[in-house]
């Protein structure tokens, strides 16, 4: 099985949203499975079931929010954030949506793991951590099996978004980046590790690069 | 008639699961597949799918509460069907006005107690004889596993010769339908007379369409269906002399265009011509006269394609969903507007055409095409396409793959431009040809090579004329 990956560069979020409806109806119709890695100007997204109060004073700020179709509670995007939206068919792996959580988790830890930072998960709450610190984000949604949204890795050292926030609807937690852990602060450096690391845990004989211009 | 709707298993250690938003409300009639409420569980929201038609008449769980997997959530009915629900019942069904009241309530991330109205039924479908109804099935999506032969949406459910809707299982429709099966004509083994899977799947091992197996060559082993019947590809014209009716002829461009673009993977590769000796030559040879008199770039363009295609043969290619078709001679079409659109009048075996056939050629197509008049295989067989914008202000452009032929050359103006000869800036005259290709039938580095030799022919013009 071939996995596309593309790497649009900074993408408006709902640019990238109407791309991602666009390759699920592409993924549906037989199309193959795709990897989108990008990342967004600053805004803020809550889940379909997210308390809008997690927003604290975020909301009415001059960053957007938007709800989407996603599990999870609110989170920020922003330049330096390594945002990866996968579009797979899980019936083709496991429809199992845990254990496509448990896959993002592993591929992340993996990565991270490659620039040396020992990242881990914490029972209970899906994401990936070191030690104490949130390092990435992950809410998905499914349509007929088929995945979008995904997952947020902070890479870069700026994390000033998250503290208007409950981010994840979790009070109190300390969010952490590939930077400030020691790694690099470039998340273009970050990407093929991540495009690596994604093709071999769910096991795809071949990457290439995605070709077809996203039209919104 | 009740059937219900239960929250889906989504995972093996899924134990319940949250209804975060209906989008459909009691009163609502539901097709198969529409969408009728999203659930959640821990980071990852389902849509959930309506597998049975009829109306929602009642909803069994508030916007955010937490159920446990096979609960009953919701209730489709007959229409007309009387409801037996119970006032507490009704009393949890939320109103859409009820919606934001409800969440602003809800503690931060909160599980809250399930709906008191209903207890769960576990699993009520298994009841029923039939696969469990609500869990979002795992099919394959319409289509896999993926092949390039052409399948642009799903067909309609085969209608019974009888009119009557035939009560089938989801599954089975499917199965039905893309096997082109009547459903009017398989006796159904399920409950109230329901054909389910194994009623169709008998069918066709009976003498409907061969069931599905494995595909031998082509992509690699991946067990395959009976390939989607043909899209209808409008006639190229007619065989006989006589009058195409242009007003077909956009719309036939648009239907041709859109599958094109949803359906052939392209990418693109251009390269930069040096025109310089072909731009002396077309004018040496209209200087010349007779036979080259009008001689233009696009005749120039046909032979060097066509050689091209000689030396790089799996350009010359269409794919036939199991294998890559190779062409034995190139059939260069000439994209040509005309007043009602777009016609692609051929030069068949262009390579082994003098110079001045392909000129004289050229020109009456052209010319049938203006007039709207065309014989024989005007427009029939073309193996490649060439789309010429060079007479305009167009530095370059990508253009849309032909179906079924596997490139489209798109051809810039010759441009005045600073060009490097020997390590010296001189004026040089350039134009950008475009390769738009099928990624199914062939890979970056034959579109290269042939427009090495596109390239080549084109610089050094002299081997075109013979």
């Amino acid at each position: 099985m071939v996995l596309e990956v593309a790497t649009p560069g900074r993408v408006d979020y709902r640019r990238a949203l109407a791309w991602q409806d666009a390759l699920v109806e592409r993924r549906l119709a037989g199309g193959p499975d795709t990897l989108l890695l990008l990342e967004h100007p600053p805004v803020y997204t809550l889940g379909r079931g997210a308390d809008p109060r997690h927003l604290g004073a975020a909301a009415g700020g001059r960053v957007p929010v938007e709800r989407v179709g996603r599990g999870g509670q609110v989170t920020y995007h922003g330049p330096g954030q390594l945002v990866g939206y996968p579009i797979l068919w899980l019936g083709a792996f496991r429809t199992d949506v845990h254990w496509y959580l448990r896959q993002l988790e592993e591929v992340l830890i993996a990565t991270l793991g490659d620039v040396r930072i020992a990242a881990g998960r914490r029972a209970g709450y899906t994401g990936v951590w070191v030690e104490e610190r949130k390092i990435a984000s992950i809410g998905v949604g499914l349509r007929r099996w088929v995945t979008r949204h995904g997952f947020a890795l902070n890479v870069g050292p700026d994390l000033d978004g998250f503290a208007a926030i409950a981010p994840c609807g979790i009070a109190g937690v300390r969010m952490t980046s590939v930077a400030r852990e020691g790694g690099p602060s470039d998340w273009a450096a970050v990407v093929p590790i991540v495009a690596r690391r994604f093709a071999e845990r769910f096991g795809y004989d071949a990457v290439r690069p995605g070709t077809e211009r996203l039209a919104s | 008639m009740p059937i219900d709707v239960t929250m889906p298993k989504l995972s093996d250690t899924m134990e319940e699961g949250k209804v975060l938003q209906w989008l459909k409300h009691p009163g609502d009639t539901i097709a198969i597949g529409d969408i009728i409420a999203e659930v959640e569980t821990d980071k990852a929201t389902m849509e959930l799918e309506a597998y049975d038609e009829g109306v929602l008449s009642e909803v069994k769980v508030r916007e955010g509460d937490s159920v446990p997997v096979g609960s009953v959530i919701a209730v489709l009915r007959a229409p007309g069907e009387a409801q037996a629900a119970a006032p507490a019942a009704r009393a949890a069904a939320p109103s859409a006005g009820d919606r934001e009241h409800a969440r602003s309530d809800a503690p931060p991330g909160g599980a809250r107690e399930p709906a008191k109205a209903t207890r769960p039924d576990p699993d009520p479908g298994a009841a029923r004889g039939e696969p469990e109804r609500g869990v979002p099935r795992a099919e394959p999506p319409r289509g896999e596993p993926w092949r390039p032969t052409v399948v642009a949406r799903r067909p309609e459910p085969a209608a019974p010769a009888s009119g009557r809707r035939v009560k089938a299982s989801p599954l089975a429709r499917r199965i039905a339908a893309d096997h082109g099966l009547d459903l009017g004509t398989i006796a159904g083994s399920g409950p109230e007379g329901r054909i389910v899977e194994k009623d169709v799947e008998a069918a066709l091992a009976r003498g409907g369409e061969a069931a599905p197996g494995e595909k031998g060559g082509g992509t690699a082993a991946e067990p395959g269906r009976q390939p989607a019947p043909e899209p209808q590809r409008p006639a190229p014209g007619p065989t006989a002399e006589g009058r195409v009716e242009l007003s077909r002829i956009r719309r036939t461009t648009a239907k041709r265009m859109g599958e094109a673009k949803r359906e052939v993977p392209h990418f693109y590769v251009s390269a930069d011509v040096r025109m310089d000796e072909a731009v002396r030559l077309k004018e040496s040879l209209v200087a010349l006269g007779g036979d080259f008199a009008g001689a233009t770039y696009t005749h120039l363009l046909v032979k060097a394609a066509a050689i091209a295609l000689t030396r790089v043969p799996e350009v010359n290619a269409a794919y036939d969903g199991d294998a890559i078709v190779l062409h034995e001679r190139a059939n260069v079409g000439v994209a040509t507007a005309v007043d009602e659109g777009l016609l692609v009048p051929v030069v068949h075996d262009a390579a082994r055409l003098p110079l001045a056939a392909i000129v004289k050629r050229v020109r009456e197509l052209v010319e049938r095409a203006k007039a709207g008049r065309f014989q024989g295989d005007d427009l029939s067989g073309a193996t490649f396409t060439i789309s010429n914008l060079g007479m305009f202000p167009v530095s370059e452009f990508a253009a849309v793959v032909n179906q079924p032929q596997a490139a489209i050359l798109a051809v810039g103006a010759i441009r005045d431009v600073p060009v490097v000869d020997d390590g010296r800036v001189v004026p040089g005259r350039m134009m950008t040809v475009t390769l738009s290709s099928d990624h199914r039938i062939i890979d970056g580095v034959l579109a290269a090579r042939f427009l090495r030799e596109l390239k080549t022919l084109l610089e050094r013009p002299v081997a075109l004329v013979v």
